[in-house]
């Protein structure tokens, strides 16, 4: 059962335009917001709709916009992660690709909650082609006064601009992305102070998600009672997935928070292709836990349900793994993206995945031991809570828990020696 | 200050609100291993050595970065703890090269020393190790990227310290190393990143591969070079120079050197070095017994002293020299009976002294200034020291920098908060509009600047609650002196601190004229081969650097004498050239330019038939049977200055070692004579400023200052090597269009 709610104007002629958006309810819920909400309401139905961010880490939407005080002298600055790097996930690039106006409209609105008068997308180097159709969006919003001073006849004013990144993954970390946006390098910053507190330029941020902002106008439509009534109690609405993988249909699907794994993928997907068996699924974009196909059998996706499961929802990036694939080499796959991307700023990551990697690479060309498999199993704990960002943390959970639960894939890829005497 | 307490390990502590948890701990005794947390540095949490375990934190924290709380329950040393250094220290290692044996810094390394202490037994690397090889950054540094540990020291110390920003980051992940963005390192060369590398990444070219740190033998001294004083550690392995290196910060400048501190001192072993007496016969010099030098020296200064009286014989010392050498030459000069008793200065403290109105202020002083008048002078290419707390107070809580210059020199490019663009020779122009308003708008027209800044400036300087005035040697004559009064004319009062900063040029610039060499060396040079007939001459160049008047002038006189470390364009004119030892090879004192008398220390014997100044002054006294008071040692002769000159009351080597290497002298404010007089003057020297002087808009980007070669500078391979590269880093151009460039006032 798939919803249209985020995507519903998907496939619409020049779905893109600002006539077929307003032709489509568009731009209702920030005039609706300028008529009838303060700020204060705007945040407290979003604290009802119990959106929570889509970027991978669920914290809760609107606690996260009441942290920005009030009484700042400095200005207030809405920020859009847009830098979608997490492999496995594609969600945020149609939302922008095809309705560019649903993200515009989110801002402005989280604009208008928080007193502020810019907004900065930071869109990630590789989805160059979208920054037109965004710049494009803008162009036609602040035309047609739903962006600029005097919104829509108010006295609210916002604008909104478009920054690419240079391709590195660590500015999806939210403050490496402000240091990036600020001319910087890319880096996380020490937290706290939170963006909330001291963000862009040391001023009060919000940074969300693509996918969070383009839920705002729908939660103010409709209201955050219904918005959460479409989910589960703690993980309002609904939520793109993208599946990919060895399914017979990859894709986009929105469905509603709380829907069923396999039915996702048996369903929405059309099951596992070649009428091959389920062997493993990755959920929520590479940095969760690997589940095996039994923790699929009563997943759901939702917030809750899926840490039950033995995993957590993520960024939504569910990539399906038949009984042909070797783990290992998925496994070695990850490792070598996370120490390709790790920023260099902290020792265990920048060292860590480094050293994980050359492991894994030697096993991989037959050379491994029993020895380097008990060596990964001691780096990682090392990692894991030790580093300055969740990068660090984010390389190691495939790893671990893929040698949790899918032991024999690396075992058989090593040979067996006598275990050196520890220090 | 607010008080919390925490416990630490189970043990309960107090401690200062809001201070790092790592400083608490190190106050405490307790070791907490890191590389990137660095005292007065912007906290990293990069290294990841320092995490502890504190209650209620889902993880484990960094205790660099967390500031201490009520209530806080710290566990430092668990299994947990241990482990994870453990862990970390391999993490460390893993691509480090292990080269210890070959490594400048082994014996001295923070590695080393946290893998003894903290790490495990064993290499766990099993794996390639990714290899680099070293790089020259520039003539002075070199970079080893495989050792490096990624600190930031480095880039932090070039950011933060020196307002440089020449290293930074480059690449990323495993692959990040430190480095530049151009064609090479262009900055001041400092050196100060290789100071704080806590590995041997950064290195110091001239000093790699020379000596083992334990086969060195450090003493701590005082620099040779600018007025500020710096405390150096000398590094001398046998009879040869190594290195220079800081002190471990306990020293006034704490960290930091300049380029000259660091890599001035090679001249110590240089092979030019004089090693025996010289005397001049048939026109060529001739090695002699110092004997033969000093009875024949002797001989020939009493015979023009009997020719020509008295006053025919001229001293001339040096602010090279330390305070014990410039002693015997006032003595000697005063046992001539000769009134032409001087050495060349850059600045005429004297004027300075007699009208000085507020204290001389020290460079910690200068620090905690909230305002802060920079007038005539260039403290980045100076006075580096002076450079770097001017910086300080601005980094540090936002000091209103106020800088006057007839160049827009790279304090006033970069860090001044107000920059008045003088004509050329016009910064008297701006001491009479701090000291007389009523002139202000025709003082700004003659400067040339707009008459609302000078305002806001005149403004700033009189309402300032902590005001430090940095002089430098272009404010002269009567606005020296108008300007030394400048807190009698701001007036007095209790919540109001003022202090000055002379930055007077040498290194013993303020000892010199204190010890009574205070005469003119000008007016010694007119009357060279008329009064004068024989001139004592000793750590000086004036052919070189004070140009050709002072050949033709010594060239008439009857007999020269000169005490040299090199056979200098002076000491070539010389009858006799007495090799003498340079300050590594002596003890003795200097007083820096804020008026702190720190000690010189032998670091080596020297090679050749060396003798300090002092010493050879003292003996040509006794061969003319002339009776100077001469003592044994420079500690005696300092124990002399402590009981006859005013304001060194006391001084001794142990009150200098009392008073934590840095002994204060006091300097009396003048009582209040007329000011009137000095104003009169001041409006003289005004009117005659050029008013159609074109503003010199030249920007030199750096060096102009630090890399000049003297005496000493020459004579180190390093600094010749590297003329090429400065040539190409000078960054001279014509014209700046920086915001501060002033219109013309009318």
């Amino acid at each position: 059962m798939e919803l249209k709610i985020l995507t519903k104007r998907f496939g619409l002629p020049n779905s893109t335009s600002i006539e077929t958006y307003l032709a489509h309810e568009g731009y209702q819920g920030l005039q609706k917001t300028l008529k009838e909400f303060t700020p204060d309401q705007v945040i407290d139905e979003v604290k009802k709709s119990a959106l929570r961010g889509r970027g991978g880490a669920g914290f809760p939407t609107g606690l996260k916009w009441s942290f920005v005080p009030k009484q700042s002298p400095k200005p207030k600055y809405v920020v859009c992660n847009a830098d979608e790097s997490e492999p496995g996930t594609c969600k945020d690039r149609p939302l922008m690709e095809y309705d560019p106006h649903q993200l515009v409209e989110g801002m402005a609105i989280a604009g208008y909650a928080l007193g502020s008068k810019r907004g900065y997308i930071y869109i990630r180097g590789e989805y160059m082609y979208i920054v037109p159709i965004l710049e494009k969006a803008i162009d036609e919003a602040r035309a047609k006064g739903y962006l600029g001073k005097n919104i829509c006849g108010s006295d609210f004013e916002f604008d909104l601009f478009v920054h690419p990144g240079a391709g590195a993954y660590i500015c999806g970390e939210e403050t490496a992305l402000l240091n990036s946006l600020e001319g910087l390098r890319g880096h996380p910053r020490i937290k706290p102070p939170f963006p909330a507190v001291a963000g862009l330029y040391g001023c009060p941020t919000v940074v969300n998600n693509v996918e969070t902002f383009t839920a705002v106008p729908h939660i103010i439509m409709k209201g955050g009672d219904w918005y959460r009534g479409l989910g589960t109690e703690k993980s309002g609405g609904s939520k793109m997935f993208s599946v990919s993988g060895h399914v017979n249909k990859p894709g986009n699907y929105e469905v509603p928070m709380g829907y069923p794994l396999m039915q996702l993928i048996n369903e929405e997907c059309g099951g596992v292709w070649k009428g091959r068996k389920l062997k493993a699924v990755i959920p929520g974009g590479s940095s969760v836990y690997i589940m095996t196909a039994q923790e699929c059998e009563n997943a759901t996706l939702d917030y809750e349900g899926m840490v039950k499961a033995g995993s957590s929802v993520g960024s939504g990036g569910v990539i399906v793994m038949d009984e042909t694939t070797d783990i290992f080499e998925t496994t070695y796959n990850l490792i070598h993206f996370y120490n390709h991307e790790s920023c260099g700023w902290c020792t265990p990551c920048r060292e860590g995945t480094d050293w994980l990697h050359k492991l894994f690479k030697k096993i991989h060309r037959g050379e491994g031991t029993t020895e380097d498999l008990r060596m990964i199993e001691r780096l990682c704990p090392n990692i894991e809570g030790r580093s300055h960002c969740p990068l660090g943390e984010a390389a190691v959970w495939p790893i671990t828990s893929a040698m949790k639960k899918f032991p024999e894939d690396f075992r058989r890829r090593v040979r067996e020696v006598e275990p050196v005497a520890a220090d | 200050m607010e008080m919390v307490k925490l416990t630490i390990d189970g043990k309960e502590y107090e401690a200062p609100k809001g201070k790092l948890l790592i400083e608490v701990c190190k106050d405490h005794g307790i070791d907490i291993p890191s590389f990137c947390y660095y005292p007065d540095l912007t906290p990293q949490a990069a290294c990841r050595m320092c995490l502890v375990r504190i209650e209620k934190m889902p993880k484990l924290a960094t205790s660099c970065t967390v500031t201490v709380a009520d209530g806080m329950v710290v566990t430092t040393a668990s299994n947990e703890i241990l482990e994870m250094r453990k862990g970390m220290l391999d993490f460390i290692l893993g691509n480090h090269p292990l080269d210890c044996p070959v490594c400048d810094k082994g014996g001295q390394c923070e590695l080393q020393d946290m893998a003894f202490d903290h790490g495990t037994v064993y290499a766990q690397y099993a794996v390639n190790k990714n290899n680099t090889g070293e790089e020259r950054l520039s003539p002075f540094i070199a970079f080893d990227e495989q050792r490096c540990v990624r600190c930031y020291r480095c880039i932090r110390v070039c950011e933060e310290w020196m307002d440089v920003h020449a290293l930074t980051k480059i690449a990323r992940g495993t692959h990040e190393y430190i480095g530049f963005y151009g064609k090479d390192l262009s900055c001041e060369q400092c050196g100060n990143c290789v100071e704080v590398c806590p590995v041997g990444a950064l290195l110091s070219v001239d000093s790699r591969f020379k000596s083992r740190p334990w086969d060195m033998k450090e003493t701590v001294t005082t620099c040779t070079y600018c007025g500020d004083g710096c405390q150096l550690n000398l590094g001398v392995r046998g009879e040869e120079y190594v290195r220079a290196a800081s002190k471990d910060m306990t020293g006034i400048n704490g960290e930091f050197l300049c380029i000259k501190g660091r890599y001035g001192s090679a001249f110590i072993s240089s092979p030019e070095r004089l090693k025996t007496p010289l005397v001049k016969k048939n026109g060529q010099h001739v090695a002699v017994s110092w004997d033969e030098a000093l009875k024949y020296t002797a001989e020939k200064l009493a015979a023009v002293r009997k020719a020509s009286g008295d006053a025919s014989l001229a001293v001339i010392g040096s602010p090279r020299l330390t305070n014990e050498a410039n002693l015997t030459l006032a003595r000697l000069g005063k046992a001539f009976g000769t009134p032409h008793l001087t050495h060349f200065r850059k600045m005429e403290l004297g004027d300075f002294w007699k009208n000085l109105s507020a204290p001389i202020g020290t460079h910690a002083e200068v620090q905690e200034a909230t305002t802060v008048l920079v007038i005539g002078g260039d403290p980045t290419e100076e006075s580096p020291l002076t450079g770097y707390s001017v910086r300080y107070a601005e980094r540090k809580h936002d000091a209103d920098l106020l800088v006057v210059h007839s160049r827009p020199i790279k304090i006033a490019r970069r860090q001044a908060d107000r920059f008045l663009h003088i004509r050329p020779n016009a910064e008297s122009a701006i001491v009479q509009a701090l000291v007389d308003e009523a002139s202000l708008d025709q003082m700004a027209k003659t400067a040339g600047v707009p008459a609302a800044d000078l305002r806001a400036v005149r403004e700033a300087v009189h309402k300032a609650k902590n005001l430090a005035v940095v002089v430098g040697p272009q404010v002269t004559g009567a606005a020296l002196k108008a300007l030394a009064r400048l807190a009698d004319v701001i007036g007095k009062s209790d919540d109001k601190k003022m202090c000055f900063l002379p930055m007077a040029g040498y290194n013993n610039s303020v000892g010199a004229f204190d010890m009574g060499l205070t005469g003119n060396a000008a007016d010694v040079r007119e009357k060279c081969g008329q009064a004068v007939k024989a001139v004592y001459l000793v750590g000086a160049n004036p052919v070189e650097q004070y140009g050709d008047g002072w050949k033709t002038a010594l060239a008439k006189l009857d007999f020269l004498v000169v005490q040299e470390l090199f056979l200098t364009e002076t000491a070539q004119l010389a009858d006799v050239v007495f090799p003498v030892s340079s300050y590594a090879e002596q003890d003795g004192s200097f007083t820096n330019q804020a008026g702190q008398v720190q000690r010189v220390a032998r670091a080596l014997e020297g090679q050749g038939q060396l003798r300090p100044d002092w010493l050879v002054v003292q003996a040509i006294a006794k061969e003319m049977g002339l009776n100077i008071n001469a003592k044994g040692s420079a500690a005696a002769l300092l124990k002399d200055i402590g009981t006859e000159i005013s304001g060194y009351s006391g001084v001794s080597f142990a009150k200098i070692k009392e008073s934590n290497g840095a002994f204060r002298t006091s300097r009396p404010l003048a009582a209040g004579t007329a000011f009137d007089p000095i104003l009169a003057d001041l409006r003289k020297q005004t009117g005659a400023i050029d008013t159609n002087a074109q503003h010199d808009t030249r920007v030199v980007e750096q060096g102009e200052g630090l890399f000049k070669l003297g005496t000493m500078l020459n004579q180190v391979p390093t600094m010749i090597e590297a003329q090429p590269f400065w040539d190409a880093h000078k960054g001279e151009t014509a014209e700046w269009e920086g915001e501060f460039v002033a219109a013309a006032g009318d």
